[in-house]
């Protein structure tokens, strides 16, 4: 295949489909025009020659640059007479055999290559997922399909590592209006874990369910935003409190017995003694660790368990953890 | 199944546009439940020739028919969980168990279940309730029927003649030991005698519990297969063996005039209207699921209430003692055999499903915590708030009937028993 000078004002850069071929993402020509300015193209881009006129298959971002360098004509391979599968399958393998994908760009692989196969979702798994990295199954395919809907921010957060494809992935149940406001309030700056932000969104999400609003009601709560207008707080800091507060809100009962708990077993702390509860109060037993570096520590932390058992202490936090009302 | 059978155009699908109304899950109407109709039939090949395949299709004419070699890897291809459920739930397979046809209900870490059995007459069902554990049990949710009937009832008789009349089940909520129940030399309870005047007797304690609707509802498809009859038949032949039909359907037409002897309970499953409403789509209404209880009872059957799985929402007091009310006004409580209550569980798969379904139902906005056996339920306060109110509410009603909780830990269990 001899490589040809073709005009660059004949190369699509403007209608709807004009990158239907391009994976890469995104596709700022930026680092590239220096290098192209100093050591001129190394490379032909290939262009795809439709009804007079030439769509970019690979190379968008050399093509990009050289227009911006205000060349007229750009070094291509041209590809004539190829199917769209050919095509998409030839950027695919290209890109493959490169630099790793970044989440963005597998998302628009698997965009492409389900439009062209009519949303055979068992040829995307079977044939696509492998060569992105992807699990093969339904819900990966829909994962990646699902950041099409992302702000660009977010998109480009997601392309750049800032934000995992795990935590993009928790936001997908939201409503498309709720997405934004839920990923600007935990991830970026917050340095939320993934643990942290789905516990987040669960919370969030399910408060909103249960008071008949949307997130970004929850959102806007002046116990919120107060949180985020305070400036002696760090971001962390701040994804902390807020876990605090929605975790408090979104389980008002647990919150109310765990911290009776803690203030009832407060007393015995100093002479320490921990008295711990079972995750979430369910189950039977108490766990009551003594900590003694000496044996009077043993005799006083056993006088301040029966002094315990007299004022009616323990009963108390086995009501607790039977779940009764305690006084 | 890798095109679209509802022909949902793909660009839709990518641009993650709302559903067309053709496939949205449409809460269940307030009156006259829809019976099952697929729009389009599997049959395994080797099911084919078998009588029941022919009389459920003899009916179905217009459907299209495709022939498949297995039930199972049957799931649809569709994006989006809804519209993969959708899509599933409107058809319908015709197939031929094998293995295990009658299941030994196992153990749960709370109780133990002897010689009880789920019959396995169908797999999935074509009522959508969201709070399904069948959602994280099954590989899809294709309502399958099961073709090999005679192979089914041939192996209910045989566990029935292997085991010996004797009875060793016992319920902690019975009121048996009650003191102002006191038995005759019969061993009987004037309770018990006034209940055998209206109604055939309901053997007090069998030996063998057989439950028809844990995989499906137990009448789903009654009106396609006539399940009801031969098993009814089957059952009452035998005195030391019960057969419970759970459902939440009011086609209860083939029930009717059957000699079933007394060995068979019919159950319904029953929430607030608004609850049915909201989560338990194409069911029968509250006061559908009423009425058909009353039919039944007037045809001599015995009734169980299922109040399982209770539904935390913030109105529960108000609807659930209102529809406690309606049950008891119109059904006779002498001729309830026993009522169980649950409240809602989901294992982590069924939380995932419902929170991707229904972007964080309605559902899941009680205080629902992790307990030991990894299901998620309502924080035990709360739990043991509802079990003993609506248990209150139900003994104003009905102070004799035997309660039961279901998939409880034994702290709360005790507790109300108390």
């Amino acid at each position: 295949m001899r490589i040809e000078n073709i005009a660059i004002a004949d190369i699509d850069l403007t209608s709807p489909s004009w990158d239907d071929f391009i994976f890469t993402y995104p596709q700022n020509p930026a680092p590239l025009v220096e290098s192209i300015r100093a050591v001129e193209l190394q490379q032909p881009i290939v262009v795809a020659e439709f009804e007079q006129q030439y769509k970019i298959v690979i190379g968008v971002r050399r093509l990009l640059a050289c227009k911006e360098l205000g060349w007229k004509k750009i070094p291509s391979l041209v590809r004539r007479d190829e199917t769209r599968e050919n095509l998409l399958w030839l950027s695919l393998q290209e890109k493959v055999g490169g630099r790793p994908l970044n989440a963005m760009e597998k998302s628009r692989v698997l965009q492409r290559f389900a439009i062209l196969w009519h949303g055979d979702l068992e040829r995307l798994q079977k044939e696509i997922c492998p060569l992105l990295d992807i699990p093969p199954t339904i819900e990966a395919v829909e994962t990646y399909l699902f950041f099409k809907e992302f702000s660009e921010k977010h998109q480009d957060d997601l392309a750049a590592g800032r934000l995992t494809p795990q935590h993009a992935e928790l936001l997908r149940p939201l409503r498309p209006e709720d997405r934004r406001m839920t990923a600007d309030k935990l991830f970026g700056e917050h340095r939320v874990s993934l643990q942290e932000a789905r516990e987040m969104v669960d919370n969030v999400s399910s408060l909103a369910a249960r008071d008949g609003v949307r997130v970004n009601d929850i959102f806007d709560r002046p116990q919120i935003k107060e949180i985020f207008v305070n400036e002696s707080w760090t971001p962390r800091q701040r994804a902390g409190q807020l876990r605090t507060y929605l975790q408090h809100e979104r389980f008002p009962r647990l919150s109310d017995t765990e911290e009776k708990f803690a203030k009832l077993a407060e007393s015995l702390e100093k002479q320490k003694i921990s008295v711990r509860p079972p995750r979430f109060f369910e189950g039977n037993e108490l766990t009551v660790t003594v900590r003694a570096g000496e044996a009077e520590e043993i005799s006083a932390a056993i006088t301040a368990m029966q002094d315990a058992a007299k004022r009616g202490l323990w009963k108390k936090l086995f009501a607790l953890l039977q779940g009764e009302e305690v006084s | 199944m890798t095109k679209s059978e509802v022909g949902l155009a793909l660009t839709d699908v990518l641009e993650f546009k709302a559903l067309p109304a053709q496939v949205r899950l449409r809460p269940s109407p307030i009156l006259n439940m829809k019976l099952f109709h697929p729009n389009v039939i599997f049959v395994e090949r080797r099911a084919r020739d078998y009588p029941m395949t022919r009389e459920i299709l003899r009916p179905l004419s217009e459907i299209p028919v495709r022939e498949i070699d297995s039930h199972q890897n049957l799931a649809s291809q569709e994006f989006g969980v809804n519209r993969r459920i959708a899509n599933e739930k409107r058809s319908l397979i015709l197939a031929v168990k094998e293995g295990e046809l009658v299941k030994q209900v196992e153990r749960d870490l709370f109780r133990s279940t002897p010689n009880e059995y789920y019959i396995i007459h169908s797999l999935g069902c074509p009522f959508d309730c969201e709070y399904c554990f069948l959602y994280d049990y099954l590989d899809h949710q294709r309502p399958t029927v099961f073709v090999n009937l005679p192979d089914i009832l041939k192996r209910i008789e045989e566990i029935i003649n292997a085991s010996s009349p004797m009875s060793f089940w016992k319920n902690p909520f019975s009121h048996e030991d009650d003191l102002e129940l006191k038995k005759d030399s019969s061993g009987m309870t004037d309770s018990d005698e006034e209940i055998q005047s209206l109604a055939p007797p309901l053997s007090p304690s069998p030996s063998l519990f057989f439950h028809a609707g844990e995989f499906s509802d137990a009448l789903a498809y009654d009106h396609l297969t006539n399940l009801s009859q031969p098993l009814v038949e089957l059952f009452a032949k035998h005195q030391h063996a019960r057969l419970e039909m759970r459902t939440k359907s009011d086609y209860i037409d083939n029930l009717i005039g059957l000699n079933h002897n007394g060995q068979t309970v019919i159950s319904w499953t029953f929430n607030p209207q608004e609850v049915a409403a909201r989560i338990e789509h194409q069911t029968a209404s509250l006061d559908e699921r009423i009425h058909a209880a009353q039919k039944v009872q007037a045809a001599g059957y015995w009734v169980g209430l299922r109040f399982d799985p209770i539904v935390w929402y913030p109105e529960w007091q108000t609807g659930y003692k209102a529809m406690i009310k309606k049950i008891f006004t119109a059904l006779d409580s002498k001729k309830i055999s026993d009522i169980s209550l649950g409240m809602f569980r989901a294992t982590p798969g069924l939380r995932r499903v419902i929170q991707h379904r229904l972007r964080h139902s309605w559902l899941l906005a009680g205080e629902m915590i992790q307990c030991e056996d990894k299901k998620y339920r309502y924080f035990k306060p709360i739990r043991l708030e509802m079990y003993r109110a609506i248990l209150g509410w139900i003994r104003e009603f009905a102070p004799e009937v035997k309660v039961e909780l279901c998939m409880e830990a034994p702290e709360v269990e005790e507790k109300i028993k108390r």
